[in-house]
């Protein structure tokens, strides 16, 4: 063991001899960074813009960031930066686009990474298009964004490592998932929305969620102003907090094992239940956290 | 009596180290002789003292003393102090928070092995790479510099998590078997 601490402290002596050289011979901070940055190595791909209007949009990546926009252009437009080895495969018909992209197994990658810029796809769609959203990405995060509300028959968006955001969208069915990253969603409205993550939070601001499922593990779930029909909410340790909501003609049931519930202020038990009569459902289930409900006034 | 101390030696045997047992067996035929010597009869003393309640006895008290300076006689230590925590049901929910704990530093020990292994293979990658890429000479020595440091710092936070890890074990091990003792005095 003697040896090792040894051999150990040498190399931490001579890492910082020799960074201590270089830096009198002239190296910058700047060198080190442009080192270990990786954008060189990716080309961007140009691509032809698509005029007709398409029905479906599938994305598939291992490694991006996906980020879709929506503007007031008339044709749609994406853009990506390829790396050497890599897998893509654009597969463009009359009524739909499929984006894939794999990483091949890379051996001697070190510690050189690109920029965020280089690892994002950014896709343009006209705002007068309807498109059906398939996204899948496995390390990134996925944005989805319109400039007002776009309508999207059924939007898919699935991250294993990576947050997802949408704004300022209309949907029938929203599925949403993510294993360690946060769900973010604002001024949304959905039939049916299926949001769930292990370790994120998930946020919901300003939406209209007909019949919302929302389960989290360890993150905590957080609602502003949401219009529902039947919402159910389930945490695992995290807390959940509801505020701006209207509760009227609501069948209420809050379910909490270790944690506190209160309601409007008070403190209510911890397996609280009431009928104010309607058919709408608000059920909110944590194991270890506390549940928060403000009322709208 | 030899025919008892040749038995509870059988039974020793199988749970302490040759000085453990030597010790056990000194403590025991004293207490014994002097009962003798009291003019008690033999058997009714021998009866007294059934072989398992000794060795389920004397586990906790022969742990807590152990010197535990190798990884071998702190696992045996850990699994005999699990198995006196599980064989006994008022100390089941100690049992489990024993073995909880040990999962805690067990998950740390294995960061730390992880960190060690993943520190060796960036370094070895960063130093393949810097061959393959055309830089001044003080460049390459500034980023075989911070590969150094980083292996450097890498390797002493694997190493001293590691020791960290071991150390506690070994004080959990002290802790948990001082309880077994002081509940089995209670008793």
């Amino acid at each position: 063991m003697k040896i090792f601490k040894f051999t150990i402290y040498g190399f931490l002596v001579l890492g910082i001899t020799f960074t201590v050289i270089a830096f009198i011979y002239g190296m910058k901070i700047e060198d080190v960074l442009a080192y270990f940055n990786d954008d060189a190595a990716y080309e961007l791909v140009e691509t032809d813009p698509i005029t007709t209007q398409l029905e479906e949009i599938t994305v598939q990546t291992q490694i991006r960031i996906i980020e879709i926009n929506y503007t007031n252009d008339i044709e749609l437009t994406y853009q990506y930066h390829q790396r050497e080895g890599e897998i893509w495969e654009i597969e463009i018909t009359d009524t739909s686009l499929t984006i894939s992209q794999r990483e091949p197994l890379r051996l001697l990658s070190g510690l050189r990474h690109a920029s965020l810029k280089v690892r994002t796809i950014q896709i343009n769609i006209p705002i007068t298009w309807n498109l059906t959203l398939d996204i899948k990405t496995t390390t990134g995060s996925i944005s989805i964004e319109g400039t007002s509300s776009i309508e999207v028959p059924n939007l898919k968006a699935h991250a294993t490592t990576g947050s997802i955001r949408l704004k300022n969208i209309t949907t029938n069915n929203l599925e949403v998932k993510t294993s360690t990253g946060s769900v973010n969603i604002e001024n949304v409205s959905a039939d049916t929305a299926d949001l769930r993550t292990s370790t994120g939070t998930v946020r919901i601001k300003n939406s209209n969620l007909d019949q919302l499922n929302v389960k989290v593990s360890t993150g905590d779930i957080r609602v502003e102003g949401l219009v529902f029909e039947s919402v159910t909410l389930q945490a695992s340790t995290g807390d959940i907090r509801i505020t701006d909501i209207s509760i009227e003609n609501t069948t209420l049931q809050f379910n909490t094992n270790t944690g506190h519930i209160r309601l409007n202020e008070q403190t209510v038990s911890k397996d609280y239940s009431v009928v104010f009569g309607g058919n709408k459902q608000l059920t909110l289930k944590t194991n270890t956290g506390n549940i928060t409900v403000k009322t709208r006034n | 009596m030899k025919k008892w101390t040749e038995a509870l030696r059988s039974q020793l045997k199988h749970k302490f180290y040759e000085d453990e047992i030597e010790e056990i067996i000194e403590y025991y035929t004293e207490i014994i002789q002097d009962r003798l010597d009291q003019g008690e009869n033999q058997e009714t003393v021998l009866a007294s003292y059934p072989i398992k309640r000794i060795v389920k006895d004397m586990t906790g008290q022969i742990i807590s003393k152990r010197n535990h300076d190798n990884p071998r006689m702190i696992s045996k230590s850990t699994q005999q102090l699990l198995l006196i925590l599980l064989s006994t049901p008022i100390l089941i929910p100690l049992a489990i928070v024993y073995l909880a704990l040990l999962i805690v530093l067990g998950s740390l020990m294995i960061v730390g092995v992880a960190l060690f292994i993943s520190g060796i293979a960036v370094f070895i990658t960063q130093t393949v790479l810097l061959f393959q890429v055309e830089v001044a000479w003080y460049q390459s020595l500034g980023v075989l510099g911070i590969a150094l440091i980083g292996i450097a710092v890498m390797e002493l936070v694997a190493y001293y998590l590691c020791r960290l890890s071991y150390f506690l074990m070994k004080q959990l091990i002290v802790l948990f078997s001082r309880i077994v003792n002081q509940r089995g005095e209670e008793k």
